[in-house]
């Protein structure tokens, strides 16, 4: 985790699966004062695209209730409903709804932001595999469908440990998370911008040295 | 969230065993005698007596046995040495008080961070899992209904295959009815110099003995060359609880239940 946390910048990686992964998860453990901040670019980075979503799946939500399969079950928080990209029926789709669900991000209290990380990863999860559905680039379709993968299994290891990421099975499928993002991703940016109009890239924090 | 019988037991096992085990500081030391011991042959842990009667003492043993000697001390801090360089173990464990009984059977890794295995309480079972300081629990509607979970999440909790999550923020008094870290921690810290007594039982076996003000617990060690930690019971506040160890070549892998099969448990 700490080779795509630390290090050099990294303008032009990044979107909703570091801004969820690293973000929240170090955040969280590390009990800072400042959470997740997904960078003000985030919200202003409402491309074409991202009406592009909206239009293809203006419904396109999750609720958080349906998939946090291990909140407290007497304790209903965070009833607001997350955008799910995975319910957008093409690419373009599924990026201007990551658009749109980093700007939710941005919004949520830090405290809302830990408590539905869960939640968030699981998205993540769904995303990535659904471009690998939907995707007509079908070379592409591997490397979403690994990310996805990496991202359930780092989102059910959150929900196994009881909503904790401060383990070694849970840091550690973060880590590999990270890892796949910026191996698949990275090199995507430029075509993502090209084919969808969405710069993911501006989706994540800058991180300098 | 309120203490209920159901999980008073065994947290009744894990406390007694280990303040028995951690309060023996104030034990003279040994002293050594020639005097031999009186003994009857047994490896069993279970108490061969209600624990109701003071006089009963597990490993078949009778009488005060014999003042340690050097030799003893010698045999009781290798046999510790030995657990205390174990790869894993099996733990079987029973506890008798007046409020009822308990068996539980556990693997567990040799530095006790690590376990799995199931507790039977009268009419229950509970199937327990643990690592990284998090504890998964799998139990009937009645026991998390007995344990204080609300009503509808001790329904679901109860389900087959369910397990409750004690997440390792989750204070441990809420999760120490499980505890087997605290147990091999105490068995780490006993002082092989606090054994007072011993007795040689007929099939080599040897166990220790060690009073404190309100509690005595006894180590039974293997008739081995190289001497193991075969046993450990301890009786106080009219409970008695006792434990088999046997040792294992690796730590055991423990499986992490499902993510769609874990509820968390209610911070208390």
């Amino acid at each position: 985790m700490n080779e795509t946390h630390g290090g050099r910048a990294r303008t032009g990686l990044g979107a909703i699966a570091l801004a969820l992964t690293l973000g929240f998860t170090l955040a969280g453990c590390t009990q800072a004062t400042t959470t997740a901040k997904p960078s003000p670019s985030a919200s202003a980075s409402a491309s074409p695209s991202s009406s592009a979503s909206t239009e293809a799946e203006p419904d396109a939500t999750a609720d958080p209730e349906s998939t946090a399969t291990a909140e407290p079950g007497e304790v209903k928080q965070n009833t607001d409903k997350l955008v799910d990209p995975s319910k957008a029926a093409d690419v373009c789709g599924v990026f201007g709804a990551l658009s749109d669900l980093n700007a939710q991000i941005a919004a949520l209290s830090p405290e809302s932001a830990q408590t539905r990380f869960g939640d968030l990863l699981r998205l993540t999860g769904a995303t990535f595999a659904r471009l690998a559905e939907v995707d007509d680039v079908t070379e592409l379709r591997a490397g979403w469908q690994k990310v996805g993968e990496s991202a359930t299994k780092a989102g059910d290891s959150f929900t196994v440990f009881g909503g904790e990421a401060m383990n070694a099975t849970t840091l550690e499928a973060l880590g590999q998370l990270s890892i796949d993002y910026e191996e698949v991703v990275g090199p995507q940016l430029e075509n993502v911008q090209k084919r969808c109009g969405v710069d993911v890239g501006s989706l994540t924090p800058v991180e300098k040295e | 969230m309120r203490m209920t019988k159901a999980r008073a037991l065994p947290l009744l096992l894990i406390s007694v065993l280990a303040l028995s085990a951690c309060s023996a500081d104030g034990q003279d030391g040994p002293t050594p005698s020639a005097s031999p011991s009186a003994s009857a042959p047994s490896t069993s842990p279970e108490p061969s007596e209600s624990p109701e009667t003071e006089d009963a003492k597990p490993f078949g043993i009778q009488g005060d046995g014999a003042e340690i000697t050097a030799d003893g001390t010698a045999r009781l801090a290798a046999a510790k040495e030995s657990f205390e360089s174990a790869a894993g173990f099996t733990l079987q464990g029973s506890a008798e008080s007046s409020g009822g009984a308990l068996s539980w059977e556990m693997t567990a890794s040799g530095d006790g961070s690590d376990w799995t295995g199931t507790v039977y309480l009268p009419q229950q079972e509970l199937r327990v899992r643990h690592t990284e300081a998090t504890t998964w629990v799998s139990a009937s509607e009645e026991y998390w209904t007995l344990f204080g979970l609300p009503e509808e999440l001790a329904k679901r909790a109860g389900e087959p295959d369910q397990f409750v999550v004690f997440p390792r923020d989750v204070p441990v008094a809420t999760v120490s009815f499980v505890d087997v870290s605290t147990l091999v921690q105490a068995i780490k810290m006993l002082d092989p110099a606090t054994a007072s007594h011993t007795h040689d039982a007929a099939d080599g076996t040897v166990v220790f003995t060690v009073e404190a003000a309100d509690q005595t617990t006894w180590l039974q060690t293997s008739a081995n060359p190289t001497p193991r930690l075969e046993g450990l019971a301890s009786r106080a506040a009219g409970s008695l609880n006792a434990v088999v160890i046997t040792y294992l070549d690796s730590a055991p892998t423990i499986e992490l239940p499902s993510s769609d099969r874990v509820i968390i448990a209610p911070k208390p």
